[in-house]
């Protein structure tokens, strides 16, 4: 299969999620868009969750069934209140080892990790809620430094469910 | 960017304001307006490019059912440091069938730079001081005078900035393939896209590379985009595939087409692709009617996600005008404006909230409420 269609997909709940993703699969592993397919949840975050929890076995299912051409899926839902294991047990089936199956689960949601990772604040806590950026695009330096951490190591400082990511990533 | 358009009766806008950012997607029924909003800017691009009232705006473009003869225009731009807002008002008289500019003015962060009152124009300096003051045909917007000074910076970034408003609403059948001399701006249905490719080959060198190479992964056996000599002054867009069959390699390894030869899809694609990599260190604005029309369904999606970053990452605004799924289930959430006219009445426009959409579509796309009718 030529390089030119779609490997990997990128479930997740809002364009937010998924230009944070993309970014990460362009700088960390030059992926281009050709090779990802994106699906965002259509009516936005309010509803992401429900859409990924339910979409998620059907695409587990699909790279199981294609693995000829379908190499990975990465997932992503917000913790918001509950605990990041709670989330991750909700997608189910759960990832054998080898398969290429990334779940990512930032709490309280994707702004926390953006805004640490954006201003390099250890004050940064999964507890509060942080506002949203005007443009999605915004959280890109950001992900340029969890590259960088994926490479060299987190922080001592980061935030757990930030810890738990970068070794959901190392799954691909 | 542009920040705001206000629209008063024109057509089936009265009333009408449109905030604009930095990504846009408009959605809508037919008829609802959509496409008009991009006429409008256009023609407000041509009366400041020179265009006469008359040409543009004749007495049917007047809201039929308002009986008022003042149309009103404002378009708020940010930019050069500070916020432009344009205002233009156009009488018309049905007794004569003609019409005039009633008052033009510019200001820069309210102050003003411009004014064109019954025939009278005032201009204004950089600082804001009084220039010269002087009458003017009223059948032509007092724009077209300016001549660029050291005084009057602000007034020509403008009317420089009104020309990178660039609306397209792409048409393969009108392609043409031969150039006869280099255009600066491409038609509205990019039937001149060979002469404003020669254009941006001279403006930008540097794109080249890379367009070539987006081209390649776009297209199956995509070789090199050419301009050949066609006469003295004349060039042809050609388009070159490398063979990748026996079959087709029997006379050389590369097969030459001219650009209308190419499928429709296949034009789209480079145009598309073009505008993805139009280098825009100054400020521009991309108005898009339908630009997904003729691509295949794997190709909308990774032009859509290249497109939408560029819009956020470079200074170019994006506007796209679109019924596709795949544009609409992607955008409309975070940037859509959704456009009615209920009853056949004014054109009305309220952005498209993802909160509302969770209470009320109980799991369906967003495409899905707009094919059922059910979104307002």
């Amino acid at each position: 299969m030529s390089n030119r269609y779609s490997q990997i997909v990128i479930l997740c709940e809002d364009r937010q999620h998924e230009v944070f993703i993309r970014h990460y699969l362009k700088k960390r592993h030059k992926l281009t868009e050709r090779q990802i397919r994106v699906m965002v949840c259509p009516q936005g975050r309010g509803a992401g969750e429900q859409y990924v929890r339910r979409e998620y076995p059907i695409q587990v299912k699909v790279l199981r069934q294609k693995r000829h051409l379908s190499k990975a899926l990465v997932t992503m839902i917000d913790a918001d209140t509950m605990a990041v294991s709670e989330r991750l047990n909700q997608l189910f089936p759960l990832p054998i080892e080898t398969e290429k199956i990334v779940r990512l689960v930032p709490k309280r949601n994707i702004e926390t990790w953006i805004h640490y990772l954006n201003n390099d604040l250890s004050s940064v806590n999964e507890t509060d809620t942080y506002h949203k950026l005007d443009k999605e695009s915004a959280c890109k330096p950001g992900v340029e430094k969890l590259v960088s951490f994926c490479i060299i190591g987190l922080p001592a400082d980061c935030l757990p469910s930030l810890q738990v990511g970068c070794t959901e990533l190392s799954r691909l | 960017m542009l920040t705001r358009l206000y629209v008063d009766n024109f057509k089936a806008f009265v009333n009408f304001e449109l905030p604009i950012q930095s990504l846009n997607l408009l959605l809508g029924t037919n008829g609802s307006g959509k496409s008009s909003t991009f006429e409008i800017l256009r023609l407000l691009q041509k009366l400041i490019g020179g265009c006469a009232v008359s040409e543009l705006f004749s007495l049917n473009t007047l809201t039929r059912w308002q009986g008022v003869n003042v149309q009103t225009f404002e378009i708020d731009l940010h930019g050069n440091g500070g916020q432009y807002r344009y205002r233009l008002e156009i009488e018309h008289q049905p007794s004569s069938r003609q019409s005039h500019i009633k008052h033009e003015r510019l200001l820069f962060d309210e102050q003003p730079l411009y004014q064109f009152l019954e025939g009278t124009i005032l201009w204004y300096r950089d600082d804001y001081s009084k220039g010269a003051e002087f009458d003017f045909d009223w059948n032509h917007s007092g724009l077209t005078t300016v001549l660029p000074r050291h005084d009057n910076t602000r007034l020509t970034w403008f009317k420089k900035r009104m020309t990178q408003i660039y609306v397209l609403r792409l048409n393969p059948f009108a392609m043409q393939s031969r150039s006869e001399l280099e255009v600066t701006q491409p038609a509205e249905d990019l039937s001149n896209f060979a002469s404003w490719y020669r254009h941006l080959l001279q403006e930008q060198p540097a794109m080249y590379a890379t367009l070539q190479q987006a081209l390649r992964e776009a297209i199956d056996g995509f070789d090199t985009l050419t301009l050949a000599n066609d006469g003295e002054h004349a060039r042809v867009l050609k388009v070159k595939f490398q063979s990748q069959h026996e079959e087709t390699f029997r006379f050389s390894n590369k097969l030459e087409f001219r650009f209308d030869e190419l499928s429709e899809g296949q034009q789209a694609l480079i145009i598309l692709y073009t505008l993805l990599n139009y280098s825009s260190e100054n400020d521009l604005t991309f108005c898009l009617d339908e630009p997904e029309n003729f691509l295949a369904l794997p190709e909308i999606q990774p032009w859509l996600l290249q497109i939408a970053d560029k819009a956020e990452d470079e200074p170019c605004q994006v506007l796209m005008i679109s019924h596709h799924p795949e544009l609409i289930n992607y955008l409309a959430a975070s940037k859509g404006y959704w456009f009615e006219r209920l009853n056949g009445r004014a054109v009305r426009v309220h952005p498209i909230k993802s909160d509302h959409l969770e209470e009320t579509t109980l799991g369906l796309p967003v495409s899905e409420l707009v094919a059922r009718g059910w979104i307002s």
